[in-house]
């Protein structure tokens, strides 16, 4: 039975690609569509500097996650998956990215990053 | 002596569609409707996330799409679609492959398969050779909701739930067995057209299946990320739509998006349920628009501040031309402000936010939507089920 967790994983938007694929190759397609999907600036106001993923995520996906690094592990299973990849380019994301538990919006505070609006028209 | 008997029976919101009305009933209080996954493999439990959400609004209705999928006397009804043998086993369908992977198939939902949900199923056991058995529907180019590969050789079940595209239009299910030299077995299987409006999500944008201080069971929307949709609800044949949502606002800091349809509406006609209609303002709003602009109906007032639980019910016509809201049972806000002319459309309801944001944070305890003219019996009837599981009033 999956055991789940919850995590605020907020990636830069130059990484948010990356990020997504390596969820897609790690846990399959389903869950790229689902994951880093909401935007977030300094202002609130587009263009996006970051993508948030905000929920429940499996605990083995989470163990995963920085700290400490595990670019090398997850390098892995993505080529398992048939995604190739650099162990670099991965620490690289993984350390410019945060992962924490708790409030989302102390996460996006602790940043200095609001959510970006869609609007209701 | 004339005895009048009364009917015991409570009213149910499936009462809205029992004409076959267009629309949505999504009951969070009823576990057996919601799966953790998209292919509605792992049903969900409170604290689980929630990533399929079946409609109610016509029952979950479901037809039989294939013939012989017990395999009580023969394999009649199947064909050979390559890569193997295919011979009946005591009761069970037997894949020997010969190339990479053995096939066999069988045409389900007629002449037009595409746009409807179905729930494929069965079991399958490896029997030698070190393969795997495998199910899915395929449309002879794309395979949709395939089962997890099944490599033991005991009895293992599989179910999965899968929306054809409505591009399809013709679809076979294939039962897969990889590899050289193994013997797979099938049993059991059916695919049967689930109808409703299906809702779905995966990742961490699921929202979670929670329950209050009074046991009552909501979707909990995280105002980040969260949202569910389902993919072709089709109100092209109407321009009247009522949207009966028991939920609970937890902020007023940003708009959110509680339910949509046919998003933007800023460009074509659609509506879209708010809470709050504008940042930083304690109020809720209901925008509808045919061919000409939208025109939002909304009430702002220290008594609706965040946090508030509330049953809306929202209402437009097109032609009316009237939008409409009332709150807890009481109407709030109207407007006759034109919005054009013409239906709704053919599109995706999204759930809890709309594809550029504006997230809806809070709790959704029940949706109720109708893409037909209601009366007021009708209105007051789906009010009250969903005060019943809302507590709101």
């Amino acid at each position: 039975m999956t055991a789940w967790v919850h995590r605020n994983l907020i990636v830069r938007a130059e990484h948010v690609q990356l990020a997504r694929d390596l969820c897609r190759a790690i846990a399959g397609p389903q869950a790229q569509a689902g994951m880093f999907s909401a935007p977030l600036s300094p202002t609130g106001a587009a263009p996006a500097t970051h993508y948030a993923s905000v929920g429940l995520i499996d605990a083995d996906f989470a163990a995963l996650l920085p700290p400490p690094d595990h670019s090398s592990e997850i390098a892995a299973l993505a080529l398992q998956a048939g995604m190739t990849v650099s162990q670099s380019e991965i620490a690289e994301m993984l350390a410019a990215s945060d992962v924490s538990e708790g409030s989302p919006w102390d996460a996006m505070a602790r940043l200095g990053l609001q959510m970006v609006q869609g609007g209701a028209s | 002596m004339l005895i009048r008997w009364a009917s015991a029976r409570p009213w149910s919101p499936a009462a809205l569609f029992a004409a076959g009305e267009v629309g949505a009933w999504y009951d969070p209080s009823d576990l057996t409707a919601m799966y953790q996954d998209a292919a509605g493999t792992i049903p969900a439990a409170v604290g689980q996330p929630v990533g399929l959400l079946l409609d109610k609004s016509q029952g979950v209705a479901s037809a039989e799409q294939i013939v012989n999928g017990r395999f009580d006397s023969d394999i009649s009804g199947w064909v050979n679609a390559g890569g193997g043998t295919l011979a009946w086993a005591d009761g069970d369908l037997q894949i020997t492959v010969t190339g990479t992977a053995g096939f066999a198939a069988q045409s389900i939902g007629g002449a037009t398969p595409g746009g409807r949900w179905y729930r494929m199923s069965g079991r399958a056991r490896v029997v030698s050779g070190g393969g795997n058995a495998q199910a899915y529907l395929w449309d002879g180019t794309t395979a949709y909701g395939a089962s997890a590969a099944i490599t033991s050789a005991s009895w293992t079940a599989f179910q999965t739930f899968v929306f054809l595209p409505a591009t399809v239009t013709s679809a076979v299910i294939r039962l897969r067995a990889g590899i050289t030299g193994a013997v797979v077995e099938f049993d059991d299987v059916s695919v049967v057209s689930v109808a409703g409006n299906h809702a779905t999500q995966s990742g961490t944008a699921r929202p979670t299946l929670m329950q209050d201080a009074g046991g009552r069971y909501y979707l909990a929307f995280d105002g980040v990320d969260d949202s569910l949709s389902a993919a072709g609800v089709n109100l092209s044949g109407t321009g009247k739509v009522v949207v009966v949502a028991g939920l609970l606002k937890a902020s007023d800091s940003a708009i959110g998006v509680v339910v949509t349809h046919n998003d933007p509406i800023s460009s074509t006609q659609g509506w879209m349920l708010t809470a709050p209609t504008v940042a930083g303002t304690a109020d809720f709003g209901f925008r509808s628009r045919g061919s000409g602009s939208a025109a939002l109906a909304s009430f702002a007032d220290a008594s609706v501040a965040a946090p508030r639980l509330a049953v809306i019910c929202a209402a437009s016509d097109i032609a009316g031309p009237e939008v409409s809201l009332r709150i807890n049972g009481l109407m709030r806000a109207t407007t006759s402000t034109s919005q054009g002319a013409g239906f709704f459309a053919n599109a995706a309801l999204s759930i809890g936010r709309r594809a550029s944001g504006s997230p809806f944070n809070g709790r959704l305890y029940s949706l109720i939507v109708r893409g037909a003219a209601s009366t007021a019996a009708q209105v007051e009837a789906a009010e009250a089920w969903v005060n019943s599981k809302t507590g709101a009033f």
